[in-house]
């Protein structure tokens, strides 16, 4: 396999496979972040290679002083706050929602949900659930989602998250304990108390990890 | 132990799902948690929340099919991204990518050849001199005392030069070599027909001192040289002798006694090749050339245009104009052949 830092410096040369086979390495990681931050697989796309393209312009200035996925992600950042603004600019009302004939739409585009041999009610009860999800996500301002899936998604620090949407640690605080209330809604998490404790409280944590 | 606060354990709670916790403080609210029944429901359900929302996640990821459409959709968007700057340079260049890798010194390289290329036409627009002619009478020919000529000793003394065969050194010998001149006519270092020796002299116990005065007109000759085509210095050589034949006609006491018509008859050639040569100038791009003809121009075109029988105001006013610009030295200095001067032991 060749390193990551041959194919850098074969992109920077201006070789479109070298780029290709970078991207593929963190194209499901962006195109996640994407997918729930625009909640719209077709938009997800759009946006992430969209990051690509801005990736591969400034590939040329990439100094390999920070790994290359960071410097990715702060271009992905950069590029769903510029769509934020661009989205802001062209709606000023109106939250959009995930639909589920979105999800069956995924199908046609050979996007169907991942273990496809599951059973059709089983499947239906996940796109339900993702379905919820993005809901709960809509009912999020843009900056809460993209601080949401920085934190949780690609594990950020507060002060990183802070300095990325140039909002205070208390924002980005803020706007994570009301993503998970959001999403805790939608979702019907129940507040029911354990049986056993500590085994299972520290989950997040440990999932992380 | 304190006592347990919901609210404050609750705001830390955030802290503790999303691991921004340290290692003690962490041990510390997870037990202060499993001692709350609220806490611990609250924090399990806000776990639960991320687990279901990793869950759903995972889900709406798109099958392994479809990266191989989407990559093919990033190539076929690549193909049409044209190549960066960096690389385009890189190019153009001819592929000598040390230049291009390091673009700040490429640029700050750049700056220095600009500012030294700047630095070198200040340079050289200071010697050559914008306007040529202001700058020729701050530099004058030490052109020898003629009979007619005896005005330009004005203008020789307004510009500190010596007036010729006057102050100069301590008997120090001053050869001009040989070159075409006229029996009669001022003798400038580039046409004495004969070696032209001036002496040094004190006066008035000063000493003038005349070697600098000599170099500069040497380079003064060096540059109109560089400046002019031979074409042009000899059409100075004519016009100047016009114009002082012109001055001194023009002079004289009564306007019946100024006889202008020979001025007149060359002045209209004179006019017509001073057109041609600035054109020409112009054409190359010579500036000072183009500047010192097109100073000459409007006296050429009024000495030609001047009635028959010229009234006093008329001759006068181009006369005085004449004086005042200063054009028969300007000339003069134009029309210098560069010479190199010798000095000989006394």
């Amino acid at each position: 396999m060749i390193q990551e830092h041959k194919l850098i410096e074969r992109a920077q040369e201006g070789d479109h496979e070298a780029f290709c086979l970078l991207a593929r390495s963190y194209q499901r990681r962006i195109y996640a972040l994407a997918l729930h931050y625009t909640r719209d697989p077709h938009e997800a796309e759009d946006l992430s290679q969209e990051v690509w393209l801005k990736a591969y312009r400034a590939i040329g200035g990439f100094r390999g002083e920070a790994g290359f996925y960071t410097w990715l992600r702060r271009i992905t950042v950069n590029t769903f706050l510029n769509h934020q603004r661009e989205m802001k600019t062209m709606y000023s009302s109106g939250k959009k929602a995930f639909r589920l004939g979105e999800l069956v739409s995924l199908d046609e585009l050979g996007m169907t949900p991942a273990e496809p041999r599951q059973a059709p009610e089983e499947r239906l009860q996940q796109q339900m659930m993702v379905e919820k999800v993005m809901e709960g996500l809509s009912e999020l301002t843009a900056q809460q989602r993209l601080i949401f899936l920085l934190k949780h998604r690609e594990g950020m620090t507060y002060e990183e998250i802070a300095q990325s949407c140039a909002v205070s640690t208390g924002t980005v605080k803020k706007a994570l304990f009301r993503a998970v209330n959001r999403l805790r809604e939608f979702l019907g998490v129940k507040l029911s108390p354990p049986n056993s404790a500590l085994d299972e409280v520290s989950y997040a944590a440990r999932e992380r990890r | 132990m304190s006592m347990h606060d919901c609210m404050k354990t609750r705001e830390r709670m955030v802290d503790l799902v999303f691991d921004e916790l340290g290692p003690e403080a962490r041990r510390l609210a997870l037990m202060e948690i499993e001692g709350c029944h609220d806490c611990l429901a609250e924090y399990r359900s806000m776990a639960e929340t991320l687990r279901v929302f990793d869950q759903a996640a995972e889900t709406a990821m798109p099958e392994e099919s479809y990266w191989l459409g989407y990559e093919a959709r990033l190539r076929d968007r690549l193909r049409h991204e044209p190549p960066n700057w960096k690389l385009r340079l890189a190019n153009w260049l001819g592929g000598f990518r040390p230049l291009t890798a390091r673009p700040l010194q490429l640029a700050v390289g750049l700056a220095l050849v600009l500012l030294a290329i700047g630095w070198w036409n200040w340079r050289h627009g200071q010697a050559v001199g914008t306007p040529p002619i202001a700058n020729n009478i701050a530099n004058p020919t030490p052109a020898p005392r003629s009979k007619v000529d005896l005005r330009d000793e004005d203008i020789a003394k307004k510009s500190e030069f010596p007036p010729p065969g006057g102050a100069l050194g301590k008997g120090k010998k001053f050869v001009v070599p040989p070159s075409g001149g006229r029996v009669g006519e001022p003798q400038r270092p580039a046409e004495a027909g004969t070696t032209n020796i001036v002496r040094r002299e004190e006066r008035g116990g000063g000493i003038v001192e005349n070697d600098d005065v000599v170099s500069r007109v040497y380079d003064q000759s060096l540059i109109a040289a560089s400046l002019f085509t031979p074409e042009t210095i000899k059409h100075f050589e004519k016009a100047q002798l016009m114009l002082r034949s012109f001055r001194n006609a023009s002079a004289a006491k009564s306007p019946s006694a100024a006889d202008v018509a020979y001025e007149k008859q060359l002045s209209r050639r004179l006019l017509y090749q001073n057109i041609l040569l600035r054109r020409d100038a112009e054409m190359k791009g010579n500036l000072p050339a183009e500047e010192a003809l097109s100073s000459l121009e409007p006296f050429l075109l009024d000495i030609a245009n001047l009635p028959d029988k010229p009234s006093g105001n008329e001759l006068g006013g181009i006369r005085e104009r004449l004086q005042r610009k200063e054009l028969i030295a300007a000339l003069q200095i134009s029309s210098a052949r560069p010479s190199t001067p010798t000095y000989q032991n006394p």
